[in-house]
């Protein structure tokens, strides 16, 4: 009677230490499982990052380098413009030199950057850190336009005189030069509004600084429209003038005839 | 028959010398219209100061190309849309 339970133990026991053996040997084979998906997983991971790391490197420099291209552009654009002073042109060159000395700088930090933040922290500064880009670029653009619109409205202007001589001539031979009059009063008006909306364009522009952006965006904006606007002035210019000229070849051909000429186009 | 066969060469070579101071006589008659050189035509010719004009009307259209240039420039900037830097 009381070697039962001892047998009941003993069978107990034994069923015991296989379970335990079985329990080991399943611990093991999970910790092992386990161990080697964490270390595939950690390799993966440093995998993915190492990827991520050179491709954000990559786009950055692209960026970087669009950036001072860009730069160095508009650089010939401010040596060539004749609307700004000396002093004027070397204040832009000496800024756009000092981003562009940055941007390199920069660009050069970002390659040899190893860790996660430093990276991103620096590929941000891109774009939070050298926003003169987004000043200058189109500041620059601006003043060259402001630059042609004047060029091109003394042009006109001399063309007007031109055209305004041979109006003369027209109405001392008989003609009747009214509407060509009219064209040539308009073509001055116009020509005169072009400089204006150029001059306009460069007060609001030239005085805008790096460090006011961009704030001092809805000046680039204003000045924008101006420069449309004075290209508009030109168009109608041109518009005048062509429609003189017309005017003055059908005088010509109707030489010995008297009479007006209604010019075509007006 | 040796007669005849020369008179005939003969005659041919007369005829054949007739035939070409005929051509020549008619063809070296002067004409107007090749011994006059044709005036250009005066719708061809114009006068220096249209050129002038036209030139002038040419470098304001070229300007207005050079300032739609730059208005490209402008919108650049002021809708410039960076590449895509987020890591």
């Amino acid at each position: 009677m009381i070697s039962r339970p001892i047998l009941i133990i003993d069978m107990n026991a034994f069923q015991l230490r296989n379970l335990g053996l079985v329990v080991l040997v399943a611990v093991v084979l999970v910790f092992g499982a386990t161990s080697s998906a964490w270390a595939m997983t950690a390799t993966s991971s440093v995998e993915n990052q190492q990827t991520r790391m050179t491709n954000l490197k990559t786009r950055a420099n692209t960026e970087i380098d669009r950036r001072v291209a860009s730069l160095s552009g508009i650089i010939t654009k401010i040596n060539a413009n004749k609307r700004l002073t000396a002093a004027q042109k070397q204040g832009f060159v000496s800024g756009i030199n000092a981003e562009i000395a940055s941007l390199t700088s920069l660009k050069s930090k970002i390659t040899n950057d190893t860790d996660v933040a430093t990276l991103k922290s620096d590929v941000q500064s891109i774009v939070t850190s050298y926003r003169v880009y987004l000043l200058y670029i189109p500041q620059i653009h601006i003043l060259a336009a402001d630059d042609v619109i004047g060029t091109s409205s003394d042009r006109l202007a001399s063309l007007a005189v031109d055209l305004n001589n041979r109006i003369q001539q027209a109405r001392q031979a008989g003609k009747d030069v009214a509407s060509l009059q009219a064209s040539y009063n308009d073509l001055l008006s116009k020509v005169a509004a072009a400089k204006t909306a150029a001059n306009t364009a460069d007060v609001l522009v030239i005085p805008l600084q790096p460090s006011g952006y961009p704030g001092n965006k809805s000046q680039l904006v204003s000045a924008r429209a101006d420069v449309t606007a004075g290209l508009q002035d030109l168009k109608a210019a041109l518009q005048d003038a062509r429609s003189i000229m017309q005017g003055l070849k059908a005088f010509e051909k109707s030489t010995g005839a008297t009479g007006s000429a209604t010019p075509v186009g007006r | 028959m040796i007669v005849a066969v020369v008179l005939l060469v003969v005659m041919v070579v007369l005829v054949a010398v007739a035939f070409y101071s005929l051509k020549s006589g008619t063809s070296s008659t002067p004409s107007t219209s090749s011994t006059s050189p044709t005036p250009p035509s005066a719708a061809a010719v114009q006068p220096a100061s249209d050129q002038k004009l036209d030139q002038s009307v040419s470098k304001v259209n070229s300007d207005f190309s050079n300032v739609d240039k730059e208005m490209s420039g402008i919108d650049s900037g002021l809708n410039d849309k960076s590449a895509d830097l987020n890591y």
